[in-house]
């Protein structure tokens, strides 16, 4: 069999190349950000990354990324930064740091995210730049909370934009919304306390349970190369490893409130007793998603415009891109910065 | 027929407890000589990434594994297909030996389960009920819920297992039938896992398989909840803080942390 052949050479010369690599490389650092500390409420920080030009654009631009995960991946190397491509652009950048919930943070909610960590952060952003009005980026869950807080305080979003945010969970193909859709998250929060990162981790690997599973670990080699490719590797794996432990009383209420109610399309989604109305938006939003995304499939996000005011400036923007490639990969973070730009300017 | 979940888990914790030695024969002659010199001083290891290179080579070496047993065989694509599902199983439960996290990642043994289960493992199931029955002091009572919701667990893995195996044989079928007479090992791995992903993914497209899922999960959490009954009942006898206590101290904590947060914003509305 020829093609086996040639294939256990190729092997064996990857295996070659990856020993090698691995021999002189010199030790990974995990990624961290490196902002500086403006604002800190219990383990929340809020982070300030400066414009990198003298003239800085007006009004400041907040990213609020997931409780899940680390925002670490938006600055993870110099030249894929995605806050540095942001920065070199004009923008002040202002970054929530979620933080790692503990077992003393077993209780927060919804409500203590969105109307006090995330309102507090607006206010003193506002404070600091001594405008009225804050531009703000939300990340998959990130964008679901900069949603809800735009619906309850429009006045205080000049431009919102959302990027690779799940809005309607009932489409066809939101396989982790179908996971969730029959679980007792009450019970697994009763069990764990609080969710912890592990085991969101392997909900997430067993969304596609070959390809990053089995498959990927024989594919190894391949992604060892070179010291380039290796170090990029190993960062992404760390990012992938360090995640936090998920708030029992948050999970809870996003489980069931946003996925299973299908909150912000049914109107279940409650901040302090109030339902998130999506209509109730009227800053211009840039709705920004991955059509090879199998965390949030682009369906999902794209029912926003459905959701909207039809007053309410909207524009999209599809890229071939799986979740994190949306914002990573140098192809398309680009785009996603020029058309950041444009919506800003 | 396939080991059950649970001999699966037995099987493994039992190899576990010898701790096995990593081992690096059966392998290809060329092949073997390289794997064998990553013990050998002279040549260069890993200094900063040792755990790494170990899980390279312990990858490398099942995947020319593969490649040997490919070679041996001119067999029927099903064939083919049989092999890479018998190695790609292998390779699975030894990145399980050579990790620390057991068992919650053993699920990751269900989807590579490689032929179909129809039947329980009764006798594991009988073995717990037995010890059940004869726990039948109120004393044992946390005990016989923690028996109970294994059981539970066991039938629900089992079920699982019985969804996937139908899985398998969709994406089995979608494979034959998009699979070229001669194709590289590589592409035939990568065509397995696409194939399998997205049927798997299209499955959970019906409520049998979002309950069957879920009824797993669920049934793990009471596991655990039945287990911290279990320290609940007994940490007391032992003079530790049970779990109760430590949730109820938690609790207070935060309803303090809510205090502090409440009058920080008042001072801060004031300050403004």
């Amino acid at each position: 069999m020829k093609g086996s052949e040639d294939d256990r050479i190729h092997a064996e010369s990857q295996f070659t190349k990856a020993a090698d690599t691995l021999s002189t490389l010199a030790p990974v650092k995990a990624p961290t950000l490196d902002g500086k500390p403006v604002l800190s409420i219990d383990k929340m920080r809020l982070l300030y990354f400066p414009a990198n030009q003298s003239e800085s654009k007006k009004t400041p631009l907040i990213i609020c990324y997931a409780l899940v995960n680390r925002p670490t991946i938006l600055d993870i190397e110099p030249d894929r930064s995605f806050i540095k491509g942001l920065c070199d652009r004009g923008y002040d950048i202002y970054l929530i740091d979620w933080g790692y919930p503990d077992l003393c943070d077993r209780h927060l909610s919804l409500d203590d995210y969105i109307a006090d960590y995330l309102d507090c952060v607006i206010k003193e952003v506002c404070k600091r730049t001594k405008e009225s009005q804050v531009n703000l980026l939300g990340i998959c869950q990130g964008g679901v909370f900069s949603l809800a807080y735009a619906s309850l305080h429009p006045e205080r979003i000049k431009r919102l934009i959302t990027l690779v945010t799940p809005v309607d969970t009932s489409v066809p193909g939101f396989t982790l919304s179908e996971m969730i859709r029959e679980t007792d998250v009450a019970q697994l929060v009763n069990a764990y306390g609080n969710l912890p990162g592990s085991l969101l981790n392997q909900i997430y690997a067993s969304l596609k349970p070959l390809q990053l599973g089995v498959i990927k670990e024989f594919t190894l080699a391949g992604n060892l190369l070179s010291d380039t490719k290796a170090r990029s590797y190993l960062l992404m794996e760390q990012w992938i490893n360090d995640s936090p432990d998920l708030s029992g009383q948050a999970a809870l209420e996003f489980a069931e409130l946003f996925f299973q109610g299908n909150g912000l399309v049914n109107g279940h989604l409650m901040i302090e007793g109030k339902p998130i109305v999506l209509s109730h938006i009227n800053a211009p939003i840039l709705n920004i998603f991955g059509l090879k995304d199998h965390l949030v499939p682009a369906a999902s996000s794209k029912a926003l415009k459905k959701a909207l005011h039809k007053k309410t400036r909207y524009t999209e923007l599809a890229l071939d891109a799986g979740h994190i490639g949306v914002f990573i990969s140098p192809r398309s973070q680009r785009k996603v910065i020029d058309a950041i730009e444009l919506h800003l300017s | 027929m396939n080991p059950t979940l649970f001999s699966q888990i037995s099987d493994l914790l039992n190899q576990l407890s010898v701790a096995p030695a990593f081992s690096l024969s059966n392998v290809s002659d060329s092949l073997n000589s390289s794997f064998s010199n990553i013990d050998n001083p002279d040549i260069k290891g890993s200094k900063h990434h040792p755990d790494l290179l170990k899980q390279l080579v312990r990858n490398s070496h099942a995947f020319t594994q593969l490649l040997e047993a490919m070679d041996d065989t001119n067999d029927s694509k099903e064939r083919r297909l049989t092999l890479l599902r018998d190695h790609l199983h292998l390779l699975n439960i030894e990145s399980l030996m050579h990790s620390t996290q057991v068992p919650q990642p053993l699920a990751r043994l269900l989807f590579t389960s490689t032929q179909p289960i129809f039947d329980i493992n009764t006798e594991y199931a009988d073995q717990l009920k037995s010890m059940r029955d004869s726990l039948s002091s109120a004393l044992y009572q946390p005990i016989n819920e923690l028996i109970d919701a294994v059981i539970n667990w066991h039938q629900s893995g089992h079920n699982l297992l019985k969804e996937l195996d139908k899985i398998s044989d969709i994406a089995t079928t979608q494979w034959m039938e998009s699979a070229p007479e001669s194709e590289p090992m590589s592409d035939m791995i990568q065509r397995w896992g696409a194939i399998y992903d997205q049927c798997y993914a299209e499955h959970f497209e019906h409520t049998g398989m979002q309950l069957t899922q879920s009824s797993w999960l669920n049934h793990w959490a009471t596991m655990k909840l039945a287990w911290k009954h279990v320290l609940n009942e007994y940490a007391g006898l032992l003079g530790m803080p049970s779990p109760l206590q430590i949730e109820t101290l938690v609790q207070r904590f935060d309803e303090q942390r809510r205090r502090i947060r409440s009058l920080e914003r008042r001072l801060s509305e004031l300050e403004s």
